[in-house]
Parts: C-alpha cells; sequence; structure tokens
C-alpha cells in the first residue's frame, strides 16, 4: 500500500512541477508579446498594475524552459547543456542587474531590447528589474546551474531564499506591509513577477520532490525561528525609531519654544522701548538691557537647533540681518529719545514706519519658521505613526506566520508519530506473521507423520488465543479428514486420537462446509446453534477454508476466544493458511505419493513372489515330461534294441539329446531369471583369490592339457560375492572351454587402469577367438557364436555375465581375433 | 532273510516306471511298494487306510520320497515320519526335480538323510538309481528294527 501512494503522490507532484513551470513560461511569454506588440495590459498581466520588466519576462521564459527540461526522460546530453545555457541566461540576466545596483554602474542592459517610456511607476531606472527581482534571477540561476552539476542541495538552498524573496514581497503586498516589498527608493519587486517567482519555487521543489512530510517539518520550525527572529528584529528597529522620532518631536517642540520665546523676548524689547520712548523712562529700558544679549545667543541656539534644515538656515540668515538692523534701530530710537526727545521719535521713525516694518519682517519670518516647524512636526508624526503601523503589521505578520508554521509542525508532527507507530504496530504485526509461519513450517518439516496436524493446530490455537480448533484436510474423494478431532472435542470420535473421516455426502450445513463448499470464510461471535450432539458448545468461531490455486485444500476452525473475533484475527488466520496452503498440498501429496510408492512396492513384490513360484513350478513340470521322453527313448532302445533298426535307434538319440538339452535350457533360463532378482549384497571381494580358487578348480577338471592360469594380485573390487563368482566362473569356464582344441592354453585375469579411477578387469585366452563381426551377439541371451557341436554351451554364460555386471553398475565388452583367442573386459 | 522293502513315493506314473525299471537294471531286486501320493505313504507307514492290518514290523529299507506331491506334501510326509517314534529312523532319500534351496534346506532340517535331485538325463538317472541302491540297500547300516 505504502509504495502505491508513493508513485500515486510522485505522479502527482510532477505534474504540478510540469505545470507551475508552464504557467512561469505563458506569464514571460505574454509580457514578452506585450512589450513587443507593445500592448500595455499585457506587460502587467493584471490591469492598472505596474508593469513588468522585459528583462524580467525574458528571464521568466528562459527559467520557464529550464524547469520543463527537468521533466524530458532520458539522461541525454542535449538536455543538460540546453539546461545549462537557459539558466546561464538567467544568471547573467539577475546578475548584471544587480551589480548594477550595486557598483551604481550601467551596463546599458534594461534598454537593451526594449525601450520604456520614462517615469514608468515606481521604477528609479527606467527599464530596470527591482533588486530583489534581479537578486532572485542571479540566485535562482546559479541554483539551477548547480543542478545540473548534481549539487543538489546548495541549489536547493538557493532556491528556498529565492522563495522567501518572493513570498515576502507577496505577503507584504497582501498585508500591506511596504517594509516587506520595497528597498528604499528603488524599484519595489512587483506583486506578479512575487508570484511568478513562486512558481518557480514551487515547479523546481516538485521536480526535485523536495517537498515530503521531513521538509515541511523542518521548514516549519525554521520558518518559526526566522518569523520569531523577524519579530524581534522589527521590533527592536521600530523601537529605535520610536526613540528617535520622540526625540526628533521633542527637537521641533524645543525649536518652536526657541521660537516662541525669540518672538515674545523682541516684543518685550520693543514694548519695553516703546515705554520708555513714551515715558521717557529708563525703568522700561530693563528687558532691553535684559533680553538684548538673549537674543543674540537665541539665534546662535536657533541656527544650532535647525542646523540639519537648510530651509530654516536660509530663514535664520534673512532674520539675522533684519533683527540686527532692527537692533539698531532700536538704539536709534533709545539715543534720539535721549537726545531729542519724544517728539522727535514720533516725526523721524514713526511716521516712517521703519520699526513697524522691521518688527513685521521679524513676525512673518518667524512665523514661516514656525510654519515650517509645524509642518516638520506633522510629518514626522505622520511617519512615525506609519511606521508603528508598519512595525504592528509586521509584528502580526511575523506573529501569525511563526504561528501557522508551528501549528502545521504541530500537526505534521503528529501525523508522523501516527504514521511511525502505525508503521511499527504493522511491523510488528508482520515480524508476529513471520514468526508464526517459521514455526508452523518447522512443524511441517519435521514431523513425518499425522501428529503435524496437532502440531500446527496448536500454534494456531495459541496465537489465536482460542480454546478449540480444527485442521483438516480434503482428501482425493472429496472428504474433509481431520486428524486433529479427539474426543475432547466430540464424543462421538471413537477413539481417541484418531482421525475423523467426513464422507462428502454427509457434510450438512454447518459453517465448515458452507465454508469449503463457497470457499470463503464464515466468521460468528454468537453461540452455535447446529452442532451435534455431544459435542462442545461452540461460542463464537471462525470457519477458514486452506485454498491452493483455486482449489480447498484444507480447512481451519478456531473457537472460543474469551473475546469477540475481530478483523486482525481473520486476516491473521488468512495469512496463515495462505502461507500453509502450498506446503500443505505439497505434504498431502507427499503423503500420497508415499502410499502409493507403498503400495508399487508391495505389488512388485507380490509379483516377484509370484514369478519366483511361477519359474519354480514351471521348471519343476516342464522337466518331468522331459525325464519321461528322455527315460522311455532310453529303455526303447535297451528294450527293444532289436525290433529297432540303426535309423530308429539314431532318432531315438537324437530324440534322447534334444531332451537333454532342454533341460540344460530350462536350468540356465532359470538361473538366469534367479540372477536377476536375487538381492546384492555388497562387500569387499577378493576377485584375485576367486580367480585363483575357480582356476585350480578348473585345472583339476581337465587334466589332460597343459593350462596355465595368469592371475593378477590383490585386485578387490565392491561388489556382491557370490554374483562375481559366477561371473568369474562364466568368463573362466568359457576361457577354458575355448582354448579345449589347443594343447597348451594361457589363461589370464588382471586389470587396467581405466578413467575416472575405475579399472578394468579382464580375462584374456588365446583359444578359439570369434570374428569381431558378430561381437554385438555375444552378450545376447542364448545367442552363440559357434554350434554345439564345436563347443558346448547354451549361450546363457555371457547374458548372465553381462547381467550381472550390470547390476554392478558396470560395463562388458569384448575383443577377439578367430583362433587367436579372446580377451573379455569389465568395470564395476 | 525277509526281503527289504523299498517305500517309493511318487505321484508321476512315468517317473514311477522309470525308476523301478533303473532299479532293475541295477540288479536291485527288492520288492518296491509304491505310495502315489503322501496319504498313501503315511497309510502305508502308519497302517491306516488301504494299508490298514499290515504288519508294521515290516518297515521299508529307504523311503524314496519325492516332494511335490498331492494330498499330502512331501515334506509333510516327512515330518510325520520323524514325529512318529514307529518310523523316526528310517532312512529317507529325498528324489526330486526340485532344484529350489529352500527345499534342501527344508528337507534337511525336517530330518531327511539325503536329497538327490533327479536328472533329465535316463542315463544318468539310472546311475544315481544305481549308486542309491549300493549305498543304502548294501553299504548302508538300516537301524534296528523296532
Amino acid at each position: 500500500m505504502g509504495n502505491q501512494s508513493l508513485s500515486h503522490s510522485s505522479n502527482k507532484v510532477l505534474k504540478v512541477s510540469k505545470a507551475a513551470a508552464l504557467l512561469v513560461l505563458i506569464i514571460g511569454f505574454i509580457v514578452l508579446l506585450g512589450w513587443i506588440l507593445d500592448i500595455p495590459v499585457l506587460k502587467s498581466i493584471l490591469p492598472n498594475f505596474v508593469s513588468m520588466k522585459f528583462n524580467t519576462a525574458l528571464a521568466f521564459v528562459f527559467s520557464g524552459v529550464a524547469l520543463l527540461l527537468f521533466h524530458i526522460e532520458g539522461n541525454k546530453i542535449w538536455i543538460r547543456q540546453l539546461t545549462r545555457l537557459c539558466a546561464a541566461i538567467v544568471t547573467l540576466i539577475g546578475g548584471l542587474s544587480f551589480f548594477q545596483y550595486i557598483f551604481g554602474i550601467d551596463f546599458g542592459l534594461d534598454q537593451l531590447l526594449i525601450r520604456e517610456a520614462p517615469g514608468a511607476l515606481n521604477t528609479s531606472h527606467p527599464g530596470r528589474m527591482s533588486p530583489a527581482t534581479a537578486f532572485n534571477f542571479l540566485f535562482f540561476g546559479m541554483a539551477l546551474l548547480l543542478d545540473s552539476w548534481r549539487k543538489l542541495l546548495t541549489a536547493r538552498v538557493l532556491v528556498i531564499i529565492v522563495a522567501f524573496v518572493a513570498i515576502f514581497a507577496f505577503l507584504g503586498y497582501l498585508l500591506d506591509v511596504s517594509t516587506l516589498y520595497s528597498i528604499g527608493p528603488y524599484t519595489s519587486m512587483a506583486l506578479h513577477t512575487s508570484i511568478t517567482f513562486i512558481l518557480i519555487a514551487i515547479s523546481y521543489m516538485s521536480a526535485r520532490k523536495v517537498f515530503n512530510y521531513q521538509f515541511i517539518i523542518r521548514s516549519g520550525f525554521w520558518v518559526a525561528i526566522l518569523a520569531f527572529a523577524f519579530i524581534g528584529v522589527t521590533s527592536y528597529w521600530n523601537t529605535v525609531r520610536q526613540t528617535e522620532d520622540i526625540k526628533s518631536v521633542t527637537h521641533t517642540r524645543n525649536v518652536l519654544q526657541k521660537l516662541t520665546e525669540f518672538l515674545s523676548d523682541i516684543k518685550d524689547v520693543e514694548t519695553g522701548v516703546r515705554g520708555f520712548v513714551i515715558t521717557g523712562d529708563e525703568q522700561y529700558l530693563e528687558p532691553y538691557y535684559a533680553k538684548y544679549d538673549s537674543i543674540e545667543t537665541l539665534i546662535n541656539e536657533l541656527r544650532g537647533l535647525t542646523s540639519d534644515n537648510p530651509h530654516q538656515q536660509r530663514n535664520i540668515d534673512l532674520l539675522e540681518p533684519i533683527v540686527k538692523n532692527k537692533i539698531v534701530f532700536i538704539h536709534e530710537t533709545m539715543n534720539l529719545r535721549k537726545t531729542k526727545g519724544l517728539k522727535a521719535i514720533v516725526i523721524e521713525q514713526y511716521n516712517s514706519l521703519r520699526g513697524k516694518r522691521f518688527m513685521d519682517e521679524i513676525r512673518s519670518i518667524v512665523g514661516t519658521m514656525i510654519n515650517e516647524e509645524n509642518k516638520l512636526m506633522m510629518i514626522r508624526n505622520k511617519k512615525s505613526q506609519l511606521s508603528s503601523l508598519n512595525t504592528i503589521r509586521t509584528t502580526i505578520f511575523g506573529g501569525i506566520i511563526s504561528f501557522i508554521s508551528l501549528a502545521v509542525v504541530f500537526f505534521l508532527l503528529l501525523r508522523e508519530n501516527r504514521v511511525r507507530r502505525q508503521a511499527e504496530v504493522a511491523l510488528r504485526k508482520s515480524e508476529r506473521k513471520l514468526t508464526i509461519r517459521n514455526k508452523i513450517a518447522n512443524i511441517f518439516i519435521t514431523i513425518p507423520d499425522e501428529g503435524m496436524y496437532e502440531e500446527v493446530l496448536q500454534v494456531v490455537l495459541d496465537v489465536l488465543e482460542s480454546k478449540y480448533g480444527v485442521f483438516g484436510y480434503l482428501d482425493n474423494r472429496g472428504d474433509f479428514v481431520v486428524p486433529t478431532m479427539t474426543q475432547s472435542i466430540w464424543e462421538k470420535c471413537q477413539v481417541p486420537d484418531k482421525k475423523f473421516v467426513f464422507p462428502h455426502e454427509t457434510w450438512g450445513d454447518s459453517s465448515w462446509p458452507q465454508a469449503i463448499r463457497e470457499k470463503r470464510t464464515i466468521y460468528s461471535n454468537d453461540l452455535s446453534t447446529n452442532i451435534p450432539q455431544g459435542h462442545i458448545s461452540i461460542n463464537r468461531h471462525i470457519s477458514l477454508p486452506i485454498i491452493q490455486k483455486g482449489e480447498v485444500v484444507g480447512l481451519f476452525q478456531v473457537a472460543n476466544k474469551e473475546s469477540d473475533y475481530d478483523e486482525d484475527d481473520i486476516e491473521l488466520l488468512n495469512d496463515i493458511a495462505n502461507h500453509i496452503a502450498p506446503i500443505l498440498n505439497a505434504r498431502l501429496q507427499r503423503d500420497r505419493q508415499e502410499r502409493e510408492r507403498k503400495q508399487a512396492e508391495i505389488a512388485l513384490e507380490n509379483a516377484n513372489k509370484e514369478l519366483e513360484s511361477f519359474s519354480y513350478s514351471v521348471s519343476h513340470d516342464l522337466r518331468a515330461p522331459l525325464r519321461s521322453i528322455d527315460g522311455f527313448s532310453l529303455a526303447l532302445l535297451e528294450d527293444c534294441a532289436d525290433k529297432i533298426d540303426e535309423t530308429g535307434k539314431d532318432y531315438l538319440n537324437r530324440i534322447r539329446l534334444s531332451t537333454q538339452r532342454m533341460a540344460q535350457l530350462i536350468d540356465d533360463m532359470l538361473k538366469l531369471s534367479r540372477i536377476t532378482r536375487m538381492e546384492m549384497r555388497r562387500n569387499t571381494v577378493d576377485l584375485s583369490a576367486l580367480a585363483e580358487s575357480l582356476a585350480s578348480e578348473l585345472q583339476k577338471t581337465e587334466t589332460d592339457r597343459q593350462v596355465e592360469f595368469v592371475i593378477s594380485n590383490g585386485l578387490t573390487v565392491d561388489g556382491d560375492e557370490h554374483l562375481l563368482r559366477i561371473v568369474l566362473d562364466n568368463l573362466l569356464g568359457n576361457a577354458m572351454k575355448y582354448t579345449s582344441k589347443h594343447p597348451r592354453a594361457r589363461i589370464e585375469f588382471g586389470s587396467l587402469p581405466g578413467d575416472d579411477s575405475k579399472p578394468i578387469f579382464y580375462v584374456r585366452d588365446d583359444g578359439a577367438g570369434f570374428d569381431m563381426k558378430y561381437a554385438g551377439k555375444l552378450f545376447g541371451a542364448f545367442q552363440r557364436l559357434h554350434s554345439a557341436a564345436e563347443f558346448s554351451g547354451t549361450g546363457i554364460g555371457l547374458a548372465t555375465v553381462q547381467r550381472i555386471i550390470h547390476r554392478h553398475g558396470g560395463r562388458v565388452w569384448a575383443e577377439g581375433k578367430l583362433n587367436e583367442g579372446a580377451t573379455f573386459y569389465f568395470t564395476l | 532273510m525277509e526281503k527289504k522293502i523299498i517305500l517309493l513315493v511318487e505321484d508321476n506314473p512315468d517317473d514311477e516306471l522309470l525308476t523301478i525299471r533303473a532299479l532293475k537294471q541295477n540288479n536291485i531286486k527288492n520288492e518296491v511298494i509304491v505310495a502315489h501320493d503322501g496319504a498313501e505313504a503315511l497309510d502305508f507307514l502308519f497302517g491306516t487306510g488301504v494299508y490298514t492290518n499290515r504288519d508294521l514290523r515290516k518297515m521299508p529299507e529307504v523311503i524314496l520320497l519325492d516332494l511335490n506331491l498331492p494330498k499330502v506334501d512331501g515334506l509333510e510326509v516327512l515330518q510325520r515320519i520323524r514325529a512318529d517314534e514307529r518310523t523316526e529312523l528310517l532312512p529317507v532319500v529325498i528324489l526330486t526335480s526340485s532344484r529350489e534351496e529352500s527345499d534342501l534346506i527344508n528337507g534337511y532340517k525336517l530330518g531327511a538323510n539325503s536329497y538327490i535331485r533327479k536328472p533329465v538325463d535316463f542315463k544318468q538317472f539310472t546311475e544315481a538309481v544305481r549308486q542309491l541302491g549300493l549305498y543304502w540297500l548294501v553299504l548302508n547300516e538300516s537301524p534296528p528294527k523296532r
């Protein structure tokens, strides 16, 4: 099951990869078309969005091609070269664009192939992709190159970085968190660009089959950690900025305060001077003397405070001379009053309104300054608010991301745990099954008799925690035989521990016959109702047929478990049954064959015995008439000699001869058949000794000849002594016979080395020999190469020899030359 | 001197004729009683059946016993002969055409004195009979009469 889903899911994964790559390619293509045909809608995919740059689209097209090439079968070199080419182009586009940003150079890349109208949205440099996009293409291109050189791990890391950059930009757009997608004044990564990068990452990761649960769990943790770090960093960053913002707000307030102070000081001075002018009382000049220095100081302070603001500096530059003029004017006024009196001032100064003009100018400049500062404060406030909002959003974003990734990790870990535990359970189950199988197989092998059924049943009962059970087989008549049915189960079983046979006709309808007939498992967790009398009560049982090649060979029945039988039990029993089926079948066949063999053995023995008695009676019964024929022929010859002429006598003699010959033939035939049937008893036989004793016997029988026997010593062999004696008897006897016409004869018995270390024995004589033309007939039963007149014999000797040699598993052959002798060879 | 009896137990009439002829040819002039089957042989020996009222003091000098007999088998006859004290010492020569080793062994086991195979060649047979006669009737010391 695991393997199936693996290939299924890996097929799906590859499909996803292919689809994503195709999408990337299409997006790039559409944008390119948009640029080439100058259709703005196509350039930005989604209307009213910033257009995707031409180079970006080009790089996407090449990326898509490279990713699709992953899915072409085969390891052809051209695929790899093409992928590397696309990767190189992507790297080049991205890298060069990125370096343009870093080193501030313009390679003229951006407008190389197409011209973008200046003033396009959010574009720092016309036609140039955002730095993030450039960075991504650079890294992705490198990743593809590394991948083609099988540095898969590094490639994967690069693609993950690319993915993160794109995801961040995407989420930034989604959550309106601008920090995520724009870096300073530079072009930000467009929404569709980020989406396309995400597709690229998905396509690559699926193609390289990175997306498995392990990967997700591990990256989940990393994402959570990074998210926390991100939150931490941004919070810190923000706190810093807030502090600064507060500082600058305070600063502005300071400035404002100083300005107001300045204005009031000037007014005080003026009022004082006016009072003096009116009254001539020097007391009114107090503020003037008091504030005279401080005004100067204030101006310097203001200059210092606003040193970062060129506008304010300019204002102060305007202010200072006027203030100075004003002060000069005040001095003049004072002096004038002191010297000339009030009327002079009124006429001189108030008529010219110079004083007022100065004041007005001062007021206006200070007013401008105050406005400026207020404006500044408003801007700073807004910025501060915005950044707080950003921070909040980033924090929330970070928090959500880490929460989600932790949640995902948590659930995946739970799942992994569950999967692992399931695997453990499955493993233990299969281990258990294996142990049971081994046990049972062992029983089958080690116990040769019917006791095996009981043992196997015991194992099954233990495994299934059942108290009673049945294990039986179907014999060739289709009857159900249960070697395990004992009296403990069913009283009707008259003999304890004897097997019980259920003839096919008597089966009935209880669950086990049903299981056998319908070839399926029948189980029940209830009390059985249709049990025969005297049978123990059955509460809960499973009847499971053992099926081999579609035919039922046996049946398991288990019953009376303490708790209910469940799916697992049935599965286990089924597994055992399936495992046992061929073994049981083989065993039954073997038993059957054993029986047949025994029967055949008995039949053979009987046949032999019959043959034995047949031969006996044949020889005996055939001999009696022969005896009569011979006897009465002789009687005729003797008693009626005078009544029979020579011819008659001759005929009678011939009759007698034939009769005797027939008797000989019968004897030989009997002997031959007995030799074939005789039991062979193997011993170490000293052939030399045998030959010696036979030779000396033969020599005694023919004293009128000089026969020399040359017998090699120490020739021993493994065989039946009696039979080998017959062999040598025949061969040496033949040798004697066929040298009988020679007054001197030499008979040898020895051995020659033969191949595969088996010696070749031979008996050689220098007698009548034979024509090699007829060598084939030598060993035939009753075959002779000489007439009975030349040499006596029935032709059974060599046939006997051959039969004996063959029974020893050896070969026998002969060589001869007419009148020069013959040699008979044999191996054993 | 009483004539020595030879009991010939032989079922084959040809063999019977030939044996008797052979005996005659060798001048064995003893009375030859022929029993044609085992039962008849036992009848003769124990004075039952046809031979009731026979004088049981006249036991044969030698019994020539064929093995393949109807009614009562030769070996069984031998067994009965050896079982009865009236006949247990009588010399029994098994004269048969059987070459079976088992017959040979059983014959001796049951107490036959000798085992001779009937040759087909009549000449040899005659010779065998002559030697038989010579041995058992002339040379051999017969057991004392009971």
